[in-house]
């Protein structure tokens, strides 16, 4: 059990690592995809190894909603704009540089959990931790709308994941409340990204100024 | 009880019978003083007879405020003299204290103030604008001269301060008591309009205060508003003499004791007003937005009295 | 329908001031609802100081909603706002916790700003009431912050608890809780110099509300300080006792001198309450000084002043705003320098202003000169405290009073006299129509108040000296004299207010019996005012405010500053034909220029440099999260 839980956390930040590297926004759509559907894998391992079958509701949430139906929105929202940023963006080295070292800061914050923790997924948690803050990361250093909403959705995983290695998924009704959330924010930054790009005629952040106070 | 108000309607009597001689007294000592012959002595009753006979001429303007007003103004000074010890040791109002007899006199302040605006006229409102703005600044010389005397006599009431000053015959040595004095001299001379604060004889509107408040009243209303005014000024000396100079004051009401009291008082009154004469002679009328250099100059003596109190404790 | 609401505020406003009275008798009672109040739920108690300030409200909430029935048809009045404010008011006296009492002093502060906003398209009453939510709400953050703080080290939001605990605190605790707490009520009671909200909204405000919240909600500010005095945080340092007294010496000159130089009928009679607020610090801060020196018997007097002066300022400055509520509606106008003449027009609403006039100057035998007398009697025996220092800080009281008085009878012979006497001054003045019914009943009510309070002194001291006993802690009950005379401290003083009534009335009569017996002829011409000569009398030849004024602007020069500002407009031909000119000669706040001016530059510099971090960039503001973030993290 650990082993396989541990197997899909390494999966899971491979995905992270690479969403942080690459720039086509359609290429970090998928990934986002990808990463949704290793979570949903986590769920159903856990469901199997120990009898909670409400997890495999959560699995198939998660398969329907972040795996499939945000990356159609997603696309839908991108569609017309470049693929990759048309100025040079920055390197990609530095960018690395700084998600790696944020892992090893979740693995250094994260020790004192695993080490009181008695689960056998508690391999996973530095990795489910690192997840949530290379999702942040990534937030941050996102060029325009569509990067900071990936980093959004990536932190989201992360935290989901956490609670699922470390408590085997929070209650029922914190996770569906959570779901909504991500749910009615996709669907504001949609609308709120068709205006922008209607009136802008771009989705850099950095031109649009109108938050100053 | 019936010789309370025997004594009463004898000290009311006194003091409106005697206001106008009083101030009689004081113009023919000025006169003489400066060389002239002066008028009567007499002559103020002769004034009140006159004007009472006259009719009066109330303006169209006023309102029932302005005939008010002297009836006001003399029934405040029937008060008062009811309150200040005249012939005996205690007044016949005997629980009364000098912070209401204060108050009664800021009664009359008002009401003429108010009569002066009524009329509309520029003067009436220079004069009441003068006069509350004088009063008001003699104020706090009045209540701390009143701290200094209630510090020695352990006492507010009239009648227990003249009694406790009575009993302490080197009193009037006491510097205190004499810096005391002077502030309440000072004082008196501007609640009562005398020189050097203003000039009750004087026709050029300008230099007026109280005069110019008046100024429309004529007939009954003139007689009874210059009576009142010089009802306040004969008990304001009063009550420095018998506050001051507190000997000679029979305790016991009887015809002799009150006859007695009655000789007392007119010496006292007679150095007063002597003094003031003198004073009135001397002095110069002073620029109005002077008063008040005067007026904190004599809080200033009264500060000194109080703290004359504490050190010498 | 706002009628029949006016009409039930009455009723609750009579019906509170029955259970305040019968708190005062004795009646104590407590009401404990869990969960209603965040922090340790509703909690209301009745004690005789409660009890005291309760009757107040309730009796000044019956008159001035009376009023408002009469006047409530012609204006907008937010009946909501007003019905959560009366109710919010009644509330904060029996507060027994912390949470109770800060919840219903909100509510009270929020419901009279919104009735402060009362006409919003005036862009002076909008500037009121931003000043008014600033200030007040700067003075509920410290509430909260000392009440918070004593909670935290006493380990119970309950009043009760704090005057047990409070002994054992350590001094510079009790000092910075004192402190703030302090600023909270004086902030709300208006207090120099945390008073500048108060002559910007109380005239904004329509009358009945200025007068509930001149009568009574500034009161409740000295209701804290009382509270804060002499229970909360134990038995009083001198020090605090100084600067009440102090602060109450300064407030008292400092508001009347400001209403002396006023044009502005309503916004004279709100800094006539910071003045009369002043004088009631006085009889506290006395009061204060006293208990810490352990004349018991003092401190009792002098309290009993203070409560008095509440009750009486409550009853003549609700009767003055209410005159002058009758004034502005009838003349449309609140400048005085436009009014006149309309004693012959509104005699009524003129008869009443006097009553208020004449109280609130201290004229014996009404209610001001009493309590006036009560606070004076108990500072002239200043003598038995042993200090020097605290001896020189009486005298400077006593002085400060004094000068209060004489500027107050001043202050108003100049509000009375140019606003109802002589001829009026403008067409609008000419035209005014008198208070209706409703109106003048409940300005009747405070008028008979006035008197009732002023002729019986020897009924309420005794009932004052019960309510503030238990809070002076005195050991035995005082005596007061007997049933005409009041004697205070073993016959320092006495007062015997019916017998300088009948003096008066007898010396009234005195003339005019003698003058009829004689004779004298009572003969009366009418003619027009003596001119010098002129042929016309107008109403431009009158004395004006600023003209009444003046000799004051120029006494006091170095405290109002003025600025003398002339313009002459000549004839094109010709300099010396002058065709118009304007004069004003406006008083400069002090405490606008020295305090508020460089607090609030300093404020918005600090404020610029910071504004700087607003970027509008959405990409920075999310680097400030997750740094945030990361810090916790690390630090936690």
């Amino acid at each position: 059990m650990s082993d396989l839980s541990n197997f899909l956390a390494f999966l899971g930040l491979v995905t992270t690592l690479l969403m942080v590297w690459r720039q086509s926004r359609p290429a970090r759509v998928r990934l986002l995809a990808v990463q949704s559907l290793l979570l949903a894998a986590q769920a159903v391992a856990i469901a199997a190894f120990t009898g909670r079958y409400g997890l495999l509701l959560v699995a198939v949430a998660l398969v329907v909603v972040k795996a499939w139906w945000i990356p159609r929105a997603l696309a839908r929202m991108g569609e017309g704009a470049p693929p990759r940023p048309l100025a040079p963006g920055r390197s990609a080295g530095l960018r690395l540089l700084g998600a790696g070292a944020l892992v090893v800061g979740a693995y250094a914050l994260m020790l004192p959990v695993t080490a009181s923790s008695a689960l056998p997924t508690r391999g996973g948690i530095p990795l489910a931790f690192a997840m949530a803050l290379v999702g942040l990361y990534a937030c941050v250093i996102g060029r325009d709308v569509m990067g900071q909403i990936l980093g959004f959705l990536m932190f989201e995983n992360g935290i989901f994941a956490l609670g699922l290695l470390a408590a085997y998924g929070l209650p029922g009704l914190v996770e569906a409340g959570v779901f909504l959330d991500v749910l009615v924010v996709v669907l504001v930054a949609e609308g709120l990204v068709m205006q922008i790009r209607h009136e802008h005629a771009t989705l850099d952040v950095d031109l649009l100024r109108e938050l100053r106070g | 009880m019936t010789a309370d108000v025997i004594l009463a309607v004898i000290q009311v009597l006194v003091v409106t019978a005697g206001a106008p001689l009083l101030v009689g007294a004081l113009r023919t000592l000025k006169a003489r003083l400066v060389g002239r012959r002066g008028p009567r002595v007499l002559q103020p009753y002769a004034n009140l007879a006159k004007l009472l006979r006259k009719e009066a001429v109330v303006s169209t303007t006023t309102s029932w405020i302005f005939r008010v007003t002297p009836y006001v103004l003399f029934s405040t000074m029937v008060a008062a003299a009811l309150i200040v010890p005249l012939l005996l040791a205690r007044p016949v109002l005997d629980f009364a204290g000098l912070v209401l007899l204060m108050y009664l006199f800021v009664i009359g302040t008002f009401f003429l103030a108010l009569a002066g605006l009524d009329a509309g006229s520029a003067f009436g409102g220079m004069g009441s604008s003068r006069e509350v703005a004088v009063a008001a600044l003699a104020e706090p010389t009045i209540m701390v001269a009143i701290l200094a005397l209630a510090l020695r006599a352990e006492t507010t009431s009239l009648g227990g301060i003249v009694e406790r000053f009575a009993r302490d015959p080197l009193l009037a040595a006491n510097p205190g008591h004499l810096l005391a004095f002077s502030a309440l001299f000072i004082v008196m001379l501007a609640e009562t309009g005398r020189l050097p604060v203003d000039n009750p004889a004087t026709h050029l509107e300008l230099t007026m205060i109280h005069e110019a408040m008046v100024l429309e009243y004529s007939g009954h209303y003139l007689a009874l508003v210059e009576w009142a005014a010089a009802m306040k000024l004969f008990l304001f000396m009063t009550l420095l003499a018998n506050l001051f100079l507190p000997w000679g004051m029979p305790a016991a009401a009887a015809p002799l004791t009150i006859l007695l009291g009655l000789i007392v008082l007119a010496a006292k009154l007679a150095v007063l007003t002597v003094g003031l004469a003198l004073l009135e002679t001397a002095l110069a009328k002073l620029r109005l937005f002077r008063v008040p250099e005067l007026l904190a100059g004599s809080f200033a003596l009264a500060l000194l009295s109080v703290l004359s109190v504490f050190l010498l404790r | 329908m706002a009628g029949l609401l006016y009409a039930l505020t009455v009723a609750a406003g009579v019906a509170g001031a029955g259970v305040g009275v019968a708190g005062m008798l004795g009646i104590a009672w407590t009401v404990r609802v869990d969960g209603v109040v965040p922090l340790g739920g509703l909690e209301l108690t009745m004690d005789p100081l409660a009890g005291f300030f309760l009757a107040v409200i309730g009796v000044c909430t019956a008159a001035a909603s009376l009023y408002a029935v009469g006047a409530a048809g012609e204006t907008h009045y937010d009946i909501g706002a007003y019905l959560a404010f009366v109710g919010a008011l009644g509330v904060v006296p029996l507060a027994a916790n912390a949470m109770t009492f800060l919840v219903a002093w909100e509510i009270m502060s929020l419901a009279s700003w919104m009735l402060v906003l009362d006409r919003r398209d005036d862009a002076e009453a909008r500037h009121a009431a931003w000043v008014y939510a600033v200030m007040t709400h700067a003075g509920l953050a410290c509430l909260l912050a000392g009440m918070l703080l004593l909670g935290a080290h006493t380990g119970s939001l309950r009043f009760a608890d704090w005057s047990a605990a409070a002994p054992a605190l350590s001094p510079g605790l009790r000092n910075a809780v004192w402190l703030l707490l302090a600023l909270g009520f004086a902030g709300k009671a208006g207090v120099i110099p945390l008073h500048v909200w108060l002559p910007l909204a109380h005239p904004a405000a329509p009358s009945h509300v200025s007068a509930l919240m001149s009568g009574v909600m500034i009161k409740l500010g000295v209701y804290g300080l009382v509270r804060v005095g002499f229970e909360w945080l134990g038995p009083a340092p001198a020090a605090w006792g100084v600067v009440i007294l102090l602060a109450g010496a300064v407030s008292a000159v400092v508001g009347v001198l400001y209403a002396l130089v006023d044009p502005d009928l309503k916004r004279l009679l709100a800094f006539c309450s910071i003045e009369n607020v002043g004088i009631i610090l006085i009889g506290v801060g006395g009061a204060m000084l006293f208990r810490h020196a352990g004349l018991e018997a003092l401190a009792l007097l002098a309290l009993v002043a203070a409560l008095y002066h509440t009750v009486n300022h409550a009853m003549f400055k609700a009767l003055l705003f209410l005159g002058a509520g009758a004034v502005v509606h009838g003349t449309g106008t609140r400048n005085m320098e436009a009014m006149g003449g309309l004693i012959k027009r509104m005699p009524w609403t003129a008869g009443c202003f006097l009553l208020g006039s004449m109280a609130i100057a201290g004229l014996p035998p009404l209610n001001g000169f009493v309590s006036e007398w009560l606070t004076f009697q108990a500072l002239l025996q200043n003598i038995r405290l042993e200090e020097p220092a605290l001896n020189l800080v009486f005298v400077v009281a006593i002085a400060a009073l004094a000068l209060t008085a004489g500027l107050a009878a001043a202050c108003f012979v100049k509000a009375f006299g140019i606003t109802f006497l002589a001829l009026p001054r403008g067409d609008a003045a000419a035209r005014a129509h008198d208070a209706t019914p409703a109106m003048r009943l409940g300005m009747l009510v405070f008028a008979a108040a006035c008197v009732l309070l002023g002729l019986g002194p020897t009924v309420v001291v005794p009932a004052l000296g019960r309510v503030a006993g238990p809070v002076v802690r005195a050991a035995t009950p005082a005596t007061w004299g007997g049933a005409t005379t009041l004697s205070i401290s073993e016959s320092f003083a006495r007062l015997s207010t019916l017998a300088i009534a009948a003096a008066l009335v007898v010396g009234v009569a005195v003339p005019f019996v003698t003058l009829a017996l004689a004779g004298v002829s009572r003969r009366r011409r009418l003619y027009e005012t003596w001119g010098c000569g002129r042929m016309l009398q107008t109403a431009r030849m009158e004395y004006t405010a600023t003209a009444f004024a003046d000799p004051f602007k120029r006494v006091f020069r170095f405290f109002y500053r003025p600025e003398k500002q002339m313009q002459l407009d000549v004839h094109p031909e010709s300099r010396f034909f002058v065709r118009r000119m304007a004069y004003t000669n406006p008083a400069r706040s002090l405490f606008e220029d020295w305090l508020y001016r460089p607090v609030l530059a300093a404020l918005l510099a600090i404020v610029a440099r910071v504004q700087r971090l607003q970027s509008g960039s959405a990409t920075a503001y999310l680097t400030y999260i997750f740094v945030a973030l990361l810090v916790l993290l690390v630090l936690r």
